[in-house]
């Protein structure tokens, strides 16, 4: 690998220095389920705030699957390193209010951009949780949308699964993680 | 000011469309990946492209390295979730002016923006 040039060298400065302020230094990279929850519940914290102005806070989080049903669903796979299954359930409201504050208008129906919001907020979360972790071998999918009020997510039987709850602002937020045993 | 903006996600287009706007720039052009990119850079003559690192066809990099190969110093910035440092290495190897990871402040493409606009 060439040396860099002074201009590209500050550039990569700058851009891992706005990492490490956002994502943490975390060197020593554990993949076990505790870690993986950890980094995404920092991860939507930041998404949701820094992209779209939403206060989350992380309530509870337990193993097993999730009870409630959801509204729309982003549905995001790691391979690599880790074998994981991450399903961003998100209500109505919720999407509506991200939609509003990055576009600046209130979606009035669940359009194309409400849909592909909902896959994009998944992947930003789970990519941000997945920059967090530090690990290099770790490969993000591209995000799956579910919509449709009542649905459940079906998760492989070889995961552990686990379900991270939110309290936000504006909105339902829920998360759950299945881990390849 | 014709700006290129690349992103497999029509909303993340719809976002940076939208600080574009704010900094005054209404003539863009999109492109849904890295090779509908191409061929609109190709085509017509720009002063800043935004890409997008993680698209079907062709990725963000791809692009940015058929732009470079082509003898092009138009100013490229890549926003993307992709902020691990080898990954940031690459793209600064291939030639990128400038980079952003996701998520971000809209405050924060609008400086960005500000910066190359200007030129």
């Amino acid at each position: 690998m060439n040396p860099l040039a002074t201009v590209e060298a500050e550039l990569l400065a700058s851009v891992l220095g706005r990492n490490d302020r956002t994502l943490g230094t975390r060197v020593d990279a554990k993949l076990d389920q505790a870690s993986v929850i950890e980094s995404l519940v920092d991860a939507s914290e930041s998404v949701l705030s820094t992209m779209c102005k939403i206060t989350v806070e992380n309530t509870r989080t337990s193993s097993g699957c999730a009870v409630r049903r959801n509204e729309l669903s982003g549905v995001v796979g790691l391979t690599g390193a880790l074998r994981a299954m991450v399903s961003i359930n998100v209500s109505k409201d919720l999407i509506f209010h991200a939609a509003e504050s990055l576009l600046g208008v209130r979606p009035t129906a669940m359009d194309a951009d409400v849909i592909d919001l909902v896959g994009e907020l998944a992947n930003m979360i789970v990519g941000n949780a997945k920059e967090r972790l530090h690990h290099k071998d770790l490969i993000l999918g591209l995000p799956t949308v579910v919509n449709g009020t009542g649905h459940v997510v079906v998760f492989p039987k070889d995961m552990d699964l686990s379900v991270i709850n939110f309290e936000t602002n504006v909105g339902g937020l829920q998360i759950e993680l299945g881990i390849k045993r | 000011m014709k700006v290129l903006v690349a992103d497999d996600s029509g909303v993340m287009r719809k976002i940076i469309i939208r600080v574009l706007n704010s900094c005054g720039v209404t003539d863009v052009t999109e492109a849904a990946d890295g090779q509908q990119g191409w061929t609109h850079f190709q085509a017509s003559e720009f002063d800043l492209v935004l890409t997008d690192w993680n698209m079907p066809e062709m990725s963000g990099l791809e692009f940015l390295r058929e732009i470079r190969g082509a003898g092009s110093k138009i100013p490229v910035i890549m926003v993307t979730t992709e902020g691990e440092k080898g990954k940031v290495i690459e793209a600064i190897q291939a030639g990128v002016t400038d980079y952003l990871c996701k998520p971000f402040e809209q405050e924060e493409l609008q400086a960005k923006l500000d910066r190359y606009l200007a030129i």
